[in-house]
């Protein structure tokens, strides 16, 4: 297959191009889920448990039911009566007695037993969303409380209540990985050893859209439809037809604009199942839009792991080994997502940049009873990532060495690629010192010391912070499948299972088309989110460029193929003969020719069609390093962030302002849970204690904007046919350990010492004040 | 929300006749409409008092400075008469909320909902302002009675507040992250009734510092401060500080205000 | 039912409305004027800001009532039909935003903060956009727009809209 690359043009890949999903946004001419109404719409809203953890004794909705406008009610009994199957799966990894691993089921609607507040009970279906917030406040639902637990140690420790019983330990399932015996030794060996303390808090991914489900029977036919804002929508119809014991072609999935989703918006949700089996019982439209108190409640959370890291060194520095052991909060119900982030993928990183081969990883995931675990931006790898981080910064605190010569001494060289990393991942490539080296360069490492006694004049402390990274993509699903559609008006026509969802994919395909195609830009459209016309896994695991987008050219390139030979058949000529240029297809060494869409109007379907797919070879490895300085007010403990640079490698670059945006954004996501995200649940009552934005402190304007973000191309990915590796979560991976490992140096730095290890996320004002005013530390999670 | 009656009079006298019975005032809506949607708050019947243009002024009375209670925190704080006669009211006003709440966040409909975290009543009180009603006066420290109370009774209507012009005076305020409303504001002022030193966000309701005004009346100046302690006796404590933290920020942002105040040039009256 | 009579995008408007009726629910739907999006329960988020007799306001905090004989302005009014309004096309040209959600709010805080302040520094755009959250962008390229639209309306004396 010869590679029918057209000169680069203007709005070809590697040039920055205006974003064709921005005319209508900007416009307010959006195509949000809730901006979409249907003629007999009903509106659903959730009763939702007050509690913890109880037992539901009984559910009256006879008033409900009686009340202006009141559709239908649906319990969870309701629901298992009608043969609604709940929406668990089995898990992937065993208990750590053997047994398979276990989890109490998630039901659409609870039955029997709720297991954490804001627990989805009854469902209130009404013709305007007042009426059915006024009926949902006269059903009755009798509760018998129960005692509840948040903290997943507690949880796991004896005496703790048991979600369900094949877990009386609330271990749902526990994972093991590298070689214990060989960390020993390398421990009894070493020089140096070092140990930290880790809080990964819970956070929450709070995209500015709320979730919204809008299901509805198609005319004509037994299908639902379900129009809502979702990263995934072949899970979606996959979930839904599951769950209603339907065959998947009879749900229909559409996805229109989708206002962020971070990972939160992947998988299937109660609340879509529910939709659509209102909408297929009431025969009706139904539409349920998410409070954003709902979303605090009952959309996916992530993180939520601590841990006990060490780490052996020789004298030089050069890590021997490393030990981890760590406590992953699934909560109250473990899904394969959820377990696998913490339990498979985060391991899959761990040892980083960093030539480290003698592991052990002892992972346990927990139950309590707290909103389920998801994927959230970098979903297992932020973790894994921030506890190397923090070792390295530990073990260069304790050898008085700079960070970032600590460093270098273990990066990973060029000649060893492609590497085997312990958790058997291969890297195909790599030059992380070279990275580093530029990062440090772009953020004035060596000038750090004027800064410092600037910053001393003005009463701040200030602080320096190094990360290098590595990061795994694909979502472990490494094909797309793309069909491409020249259609005579004069569009070329890509559809694709991926999902927009803010990231500007369809921009960046449509410049992989243009390469390919050479018309301009506004002659493609992408077509996304219709399980109708394409299915796969959706876009998430920074997979939908160098995978999608590797299924567009692919599929680009063999419509042209495809194409010369119908104008072959046109112009009467050899398919040897046929150039192809711009649109247009001539006979060689003539002027006969016939235009790309006048071709398409003469087929006899009066459109060109060809599918075509692409398989990556292997996960893409982006890679960064991340360069911060913070000032700290010792008198409030307020943390600014006052510079931050970065080099990127992603390898080949198809839309340069693209990707800056999308390190950058997720860079301030990084800095929000360095600084101040954090989910509360109070430890006694269960009560979640940050519902709101009032409460669970996201990033402002304010907050910094004076990135220097910089990609190395030099560096392509050799197992895609794009060369390009995954960037939607490298900067948020980054920011987090950059940030806090720079406020630990700022803390350090004024005469804490290794102390400033035991500060832990979320670094607000008052846990750095105590530390600096009283010596005071929050405790170790682990005992 | 709950649905409830709606009535906008034209002029204060049928404002009042119109809030007799289960009735609330709406000013600027900031804190009872985002009650009200939240279901915390459901009054029968809503008495709208945009249409009052009368309640909007703000004009100097001798030594006082009269601000009408819909005045919205924009207007105050872009207010040319309350930049040179109170220059820390300003400034207050223009630290409130975002943008948006300020367009239409009163004066009146924050003091009567007397949110713990607010910054007016650490203003009121501090500059010792008299809040005027249609049937009475009422002295700041007597308005502000607990946790979203106040001394009005049912009915009553807020008609302006007035604000002895101070020698000097600046308000400090270190915010909740999230809601950047106060964790801690402090209202310093040097006036003359003496000195007064006002606390919002650090407990059920905005409370004087007699120590640190018994310190600073002897000596205007942060220093003055260094050997007070702030007991933590009902201050508030949750996810965003304790009271430990509060009784230092107390500490802290007394000590900035101070140094803003002290550091003005004396009052035009 | 009340009878609300206002302005909205220059048009005059007039419908019953329940007084329980907010303005961001007024004009989402039976204006369907969809571009005012609602983020929050808690009117942090701003991604529902209108102007308000040229003030920028959140709508969801406001019954539709209180607008009543006052003019509105949404995103979907901000340019002349078929134009584009000089804070939309610096928003495109700068990539200042993502997933757009919170755009329509940021452009009206925007607009509002330049109909009263034409020249702005940096502080001041923050300032203005201090009630409008973003998840996505970060922010860099929001401010970069504004201060880029300033810059165009400043050069076309006396700007679009």
């Amino acid at each position: 297959m010869s590679a029918v690359i057209q000169a680069p043009g203007r709005y070809g890949s590697g040039q920055s191009v205006r974003r064709i999903e921005d005319p209508a946004l900007v416009a307010g001419r959006g195509q949000f889920t809730d901006d979409m109404s249907l003629p007999g719409q009903t509106h659903m809203v959730f009763l939702r448990s007050p509690y913890a953890h109880a037992r539901i004794l009984s559910v009256d909705a006879a008033a409900a039911k009686a009340m202006p406008g009141v559709v239908a009610v649906f319990s969870g009994a309701d629901l298992v009566q009608a043969g609604v199957n709940p929406l668990s799966q089995p898990l992937p990894f065993p208990r750590p007695d053997g047994k398979p691993g276990a989890t109490a089921m998630r039901r659409v609607l609870a039955h029997e037993v709720v297991r954490y507040v804001g627990e989805a009970v009854v469902a209130v279906v009404a013709e305007t969303r007042i009426a059915a917030i006024n009926a949902a406040e006269a059903v009755m639902v009798d509760y018998e409380e129960l005692p509840c637990v948040v903290d997943a140690v507690q949880a796991m420790s004896g005496g703790a209540p048991a979600l369900c019983p094949e877990a009386p330990d609330n271990i749902a399932c526990e994972m093991r990985h590298g070689d214990a015996a060989a960390v020993t030794q390398a421990f009894a060996k070493a020089a140096h050893k070092v140990s930290v303390d880790i809080v990964n808090q819970r956070l929450a991914p709070s995209p500015m859209e709320p979730r919204v489900v809008l299901a509805y029977p198609e005319s004509g036919t037994k299908r639902i439809v379900v129009q809502l804002s979702s990263q995934m929508p072949t899970a979606v119809r996959d979930g839904v037809s599951g769950s209603l014991n339907m065959d998947p072609g009879q749900i229909r999935v559409r996805v229109s604009d989708v206002g962020g989703g971070f990972g939160m918006k992947t998988g299937c949700y109660p609340e879509d199942v529910m939709a659509a089996f209102a909408a297929r019982s009431l025969k009706r439209p139904v539409k349920w839009c998410s409070q954003r108190l709902e979303e605090f409640q009952a959309s996916t959370h992530g993180r939520d792991i601590v841990s006990h890291a060490e780490m052996a060194l020789d004298a030089n520095g050069k890590v021997l080994g490393m030990r981890v052991r760590s406590v992953a909060n699934v909560g109250a119900y473990a899904s394969v997502t959820g377990v696998i982030i913490q339990l498979l993928v985060g391991p899959w990183v761990t040892t980083s940049v960093y030539d480290i081969q003698a592991i052990d990883l002892h992972l346990t995931a927990v139950m309590t009873n707290t909103m389920p675990l998801g994927a959230y931006r970098g979903a297992g790898r932020p973790e894994a990532i921030y506890t190397m981080e923090r070792l390295m910064d530990a073990a260069a605190r304790e050898m008085k060495l700079d960070p970032s010569e600590l460093r270098r001494r273990n990066l990973i060289r060029p000649g060893q690629m492609p590497y085997t990393n312990p958790m058997q991942q291969v890297y195909d490539v790599g030059n992380f010192e070279k990275i580093m080296d530029q990062a440090l360069a772009l953020g004035d490492w060596k000038g750090f010391d004027a800064r410092l006694a600037d910053s001393k004049k003005r009463s701040k402390l200030r602080g320096r912070g190094v990360s290098t990274f590595l990061e795994w993509t694909s979502g472990n699903v490494f094909t797309e499948q793309v069909t491409v559609h020249v259609l005579p008006e004069g569009y070329i026509e890509i559809v694709s299972a991926t999902q927009a969802m803010g990231q500007g994919i369809a921009t960046s395909y449509a410049q992989l088309a243009v390469d390919v195609f050479g018309v301009p830009l506004d002659r493609i459209r992408i077509i996304q989110g219709d399980t109708d016309r394409a299915n796969g896994f959706g876009s998430a695991g920074s997979r939908s460029l160098f995978v999608g987008g590797g299924a567009v050219k692919v599929a680009s390139e063999n419509t042209i193929e495809h194409a010369k030979k119908l104008a072959a058949q046109s112009l009467e000529a050899s398919a040897a003969d046929i150039e192809y240029r711009q649109g247009r297809f001539s006979v060689a060494g003539t002027d006969m020719a016939i235009g790309l869409f006048e071709l398409a109007a003469g087929q006899a379907d009066e459109r060109i069609t060809v599918e075509a797919s692409a398989t990556a070879g292997a996960p893409s490895w982006p890679n960064a390093c991340h360069v911060c300085e913070v000032e700290v007010d010792p008198e409030t403990g307020n943390v600014a962030i006052v510079a931050y640079a970065s080099v990127n490698d992603i390898g080949n670059v198809v839309s340069p302002t693209i990707v800056r945006g999308q390190v950058d954004g997720g860079a301030v996501q990084g800095i929000g849970q360095a600084l101040s995200e954090r989910v509360v649940y109070d430890r006694d009552s269960g009560q979640l204690l940050t519902a709101s934005f009032m409460d669970y402190a996201i990033p402002h304007v304010d907050i910094f904007r004076g990135f220097k973000t910089q990609f190395d191309t030099s560096i392509p990915c050799t197992t895609n046919v794009l060369g390009a590796k995954g960037v939607g979560e490298l900067g948020t991976i980054g920011a987090t350990p950059t940030v806090v490992t720079a406020v630990i140096d700022a803390l350090a730095r004024a005469g804490l010492g290794r102390d400033a290890e035991k500060l832990q996320m979320p670094l607000a004002a008052e846990q750095l004040w105590r530390a600096l005013a009283k010596r005071e530390f929050p405790p170790a999670p682990l005992g | 929300m709950y649905s409830f009656d709606y009535q906008r009079p034209g002029s204060q006298a049928d404002a009042v006749r119109a809030a007799q019975g289960e009735a609330r005032y709406l000013a600027g809506g900031q804190s009872l409409v985002q009650a009200m949607k939240l279901r915390l708050a459901s009054p029968e019947r809503m008495v709208d008092l945009g249409g009052l243009a009368e309640l909007r002024g703000i004009k100097q009375d001798g030594a006082n400075l009269v601000i009408g209670a819909m005045c919205t925190h924009a207007a105050v704080a872009s207010s040319a008469e309350v930049r040179r006669a109170i220059p820390a009211l300003a400034e207050l006003a223009e630290g409130i909320g975002d943008p948006m709440v300020r367009n239409m966040g009163t004066l009146g409909g924050s003091i009567a909902n007397a949110d713990p975290a607010a910054d007016y009543p650490a203003a009121l009180v501090g500059l010792g302002a008299t809040v005027q009603t249609d049937r009475r006066s009422i002295p700041a420290e007597a308005f502000f009675t607990g946790l979203y109370e106040t001394a009005l009774e049912p009915g009553e209507l807020v008609i302006s507040v007035s604000f002895p012009k101070p020698q000097r005076a600046a308000y400090s305020k270190l915010r909740q992250p999230a809601s950047r409303f106060a964790l801690v504001g402090v209202f310093v002022c040097q006036g003359a009734n003496g000195v007064r030193v006002a606390v919002t966000g650090a407990g059920s309701s905005v409370f004087r510092q007699n120590a640190m005004e018994d310190a600073l009346a002897k000596n205007f100046a942060p220093e003055s401060l260094a050997q007070v302690s702030v007991p933590t006796d009902n201050l508030n404590g949750d996810i965003h500080g304790s009271a430990t933290y509060r009784a230092a920020m107390i500490k802290l942002m007394a000590q900035k205000a101070v140094a803003s105040a002290a550091a003005r040039a004396g009052e035009k009256k | 039912m009340t009878k609300l009579k206002m302005t909205v995008n220059g048009q005059q408007v007039e419908n019953d409305v329940e007084p329980a009726s907010l303005l961001v629910e007024f004009l989402r739907g039976p204006l369907g004027l969809t571009g005012t999006h609602v983020g929050c329960d808690t009117a942090q988020c701003g991604a529902c800001t209108v102007l308000l007799d040229g003030q920028p306001v959140k709508s969801c905090s406001i019954l539709a009532l209180q607008a009543q004989g006052r003019s509105v302005g949404t995103v979907e009014g901000l340019a002349a039909k078929g134009q584009v309004h000089a804070l939309q096309e610096a928003f495109m040209a700068t990539h200042g935003l993502q997933c757009g959600f919170c755009t329509p709010g940021m452009i009206m805080a925007a607009a509002g903060l330049l109909a009263r302040n034409p020249k702005p520094t940096e502080e001041q755009i923050v300032y203005a956009l201090e009630g409008n959250l973003c998840r996505c962008t970060g922010y860099v390229n929001i401010v970069a727009a504004v201060q880029q639209a300033a810059s165009a309306m400043a050069g076309k004396q006396g700007g679009a809209a």
